[in-house]
């Protein structure tokens, strides 16, 4: 469905960027109270890394989401939101742009509901706003603020990357995070994947990476790829653990606070044990090894000094490892807005947050990774805070006219008061599991540290940066020389983080090894990126913004 | 079954699977070689964030393989160093 050019037009009451499981609560929360929502989404179908799936197709052998059930937890949630919001598009509430993916967003201040033709700064880099006026129809009634935002999204699903622009009176920003990673020698060989990779590869496109293959690194999430890869049929030699799990007694209280979380940890402790998949805790990798693709991997305990004890090591063949060290929140377009961070659990910067996930920005609410590492969960209940407070801050309160129908028909009022007291138990309900699941994510946390071992282990000839191909040995040699730790000066002078990934991948491992070199602590702060998704250069000569209208592409494999 | 074909050879894929997942499938891991030292390279996150998977595809250079739909028909290549260096980041 092609949205039409007066809807195109149109300010949207909420755009919810990212359709995981943060921004999926979200909408349907919104919808769910009348809003009229935009999601825009990366990827060709809703879930996020959590809920990862195929691309909606019809052929008959195509990958289908019955297949890729078993790998999968709380699908039936999954369904109850995408049921959802196929309604809500359909009713015509909502439009999914599936397969954009947005590189900037930005407030356009505009006096009334009517911003004037060219009345928003253009981007960054671009030339001058060639777009016409953005009416206000279907908007809730009740408009509270004047500022509007722009999010520019490249459409992913045309050859040409095409431009276009939502225009929305409030966001909420739910872009989720990727795999943290951490080099080691042999870690840019083929067939080194990250561990939320592999975890794709089976969710999303229905593929094992390998078949013999060793999941390293840290954090539960590493028990959850090996139990997908052993159902799945694959060999799993060992699951190497850095930290120890016997550190999780010191938090007794904080571990029950959680239970179907453990419930889910339990399983797939269980599916381990019965394939009789071995875990090493307390050990990490030392190198991987292979003639143009890895093809074995070795691993050694952590000692008593928090070295890696190569005389202790062991060497396991592989056709695929899988490494993963915990996750990092996507900062671009949060940052961009000006949203304020601190530092989260594990160092990395994180968003701040109210009660209501309202960012330090007006209008601006933020759910899910982004706000700190907490899981899929702890991202729904995020979302639907969030969700259900951007409704409130466009005004588009109460029920949403069905459910007043349904309850109290002939007395509108006393429907709306009960809807309005409905709410307020839903609200202290979600405070509360968010407390819980908040307590919970800084628990396990703290235990799963990244050992500074790695450091040790990290030769002078080992690639750090991929892109640029900087090694460990020149971002030392710049540490020295210049006596500077800060990601800033070393990128400058080294270059790691000066490719196309702009150091999403090596910043806090560059950062590291610099700190290490001057015997500092490494500061992990947040950087700003220009823009949060590839851009060709034809998208930015063309000027800005592009009145191309998005395409609603809300479609299911069912 | 649908097939494209890389560096000449016939890939088959099921519909829904990126250029990446379907390779990967096939026992192919790298279709990269790096501008600096010429190292192989392929799938590394997955989710379109390390851009260590590009390749290239009818002929355009720096398509991220993990992203990028199979589709009948295409063909993949081998991309060396830069291909031709028109994406801007
Ligand atoms: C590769 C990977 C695999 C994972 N697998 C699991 C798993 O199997 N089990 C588990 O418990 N946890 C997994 N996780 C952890 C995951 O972070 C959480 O479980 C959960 O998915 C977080 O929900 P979220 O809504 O905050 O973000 P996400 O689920 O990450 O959703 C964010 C969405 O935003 C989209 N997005 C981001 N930036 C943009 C942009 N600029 N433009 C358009 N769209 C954008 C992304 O495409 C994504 O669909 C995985 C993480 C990663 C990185
Ligand atoms: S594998 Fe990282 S961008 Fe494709």
């Amino acid at each position: 469905m092609t949205i039409s050019p007066s809807e195109r037009d149109q300010v949207w009451d909420v755009a919810v960027i990212g359709a995981g499981p943060a921004g999926l609560a979200a909408t349907v929360a919104a919808a769910d109270r009348g809003a009229r929502v935009a999601v825009i989404d990366a990827e060709p179908a809703v879930g996020g890394q959590f809920w990862r799936h195929p691309a909606p197709r019809h052929e008959p052998n195509r990958v289908r989401d019955a297949e890729i059930a078993p790998y999968h937890h709380s699908l039936a949630r999954y369904w109850r939101l995408r049921d959802r919001l196929a309604q809500h598009v359909a009713a015509g509430r909502a439009a999914h742009l599936s397969r954009y993916e947005v590189w900037a967003v930005q407030p356009a201040e505009a006096g009334a509901a009517e911003p004037a033709p060219g009345a928003a700064e253009p981007a960054p880099g671009a030339a001058g706003s060639a777009r016409g006026s953005a009416g206000s129809e279907g908007g809730a009634a009740g408009t509270t603020s004047s500022t509007f935002f722009d999010v520019l999204a490249i459409d992913a699903a045309t050859p040409q990357r095409h431009e276009s622009m939502v225009r929305a009176r409030t966001l909420v920003l739910a872009p989720g995070a990727f795999d943290l990673q951490i080099p080691f020698p042999g870690w840019d060989l083929p067939g080194v994947l990250t561990a939320g990779g592999v975890q794709s590869l089976i969710k999303g496109h229905g593929v094992l990476a390998g078949k013999r293959v060793v999941v390293a690194g840290t954090g539960p999430f590493l028990l959850s790829v090996g139990a997908g890869l052993v159902r799945r049929g694959a060999t799993v030699p060992a699951i190497v653990e850095a930290a120890s799990p016997a550190s999780w007694l010191r938090h007794p209280g904080r571990l029950f606070s959680a239970t179907s979380k453990l419930a889910e940890g339990a399983a797939y402790a269980n599916t381990l044990t019965r394939h009789g998949v071995s875990i090493l805790t307390k050990w990490s990798v030392l190198r991987a090894d292979g003639r143009g693709r890895v093809e074995s991997v070795t691993v050694a305990p952590i000692d008593g000094t928090g070295e890696l004890d190569p005389d202790r090591a062991r060497r396991i063949p592989v056709d695929v490892l899988a490494v993963g060290w915990g996750f990092v929140p996507q900062l671009e377009l949060p940052l961009a807005l000006g949203c304020a961070t601190r530092a989260g659990a594990s160092g990395l910067p994180v968003t701040v947050v109210d009660a209501d996930q309202r960012s330090t920005v007006p209008g601006v609410y933020l759910a899910g990774e982004v706000c700190g590492v907490g899981g899929a969960a702890l991202a729904l209940v995020e979302g639907e805070i969030a969700g259900l407070a951007a409704v409130r801050a466009v005004g588009a309160t109460g029920p949403a006219g069905a459910a007043r129908a349904v309850s109290r028909p002939d007395e509108p009022e006393i429907a709306d008061m009960q809807g309005d007291l409905a709410m307020r138990r839903r609200r202290i309900r979600l405070a509360r599991r968010r407390e819980r699941l908040r307590t919970f994510a800084d628990a396990l946390a703290a235990v799963y540290q990244i050992p500074g071992s790695w450091l040790g282990a990290l030769t002078d000839d080992t690639v750090v940066c991929r892109c640029e191909e900087v090694t460990a040995g020149a971002i030392r040699e710049i540490a020295r020389d210049h006596r500077a730790a800060d990601a800033r000066t070393v990128k400058l002078l080294a270059r790691p983080g000066m490719g196309h990934c702009q150091g999403r991948i090596c910043g806090y491992a560059a950062e590291c090894v610099a700190a290490h070199e001057l015997g500092t602590p490494a500061a992990h702060r947040p950087v700003t990126r220009p823009v949060a998704a590839p851009l060709s250069l034809g998208t930015l000569a063309a000027g800005w913004p592009a009145a191309i209208a998005p395409v609603c592409r809300h479609q299911s494999n069912v | 079954m649908p097939t494209f074909t890389f560096d000449g050879q016939p890939i088959p894929f099921r519909p829904g699977q990126s250029v990446g997942a379907a390779l990967i499938a096939a026992g192919i891991y790298s279709w990269r070689v790096t501008r600096v030292d010429a190292r192989p390279r392929g799938l590394f996150c997955g989710i379109g964030v390390c851009f260590d998977c590009l390749v290239t595809i009818d002929g355009a250079p720096n398509q991220r393989a993990c992203r990028a739909p199979a589709a009948d028909g295409i063909s993949v290549t081998t991309q060396r160093g830069t291909g031709h260096d028109d994406l801007a980041v």
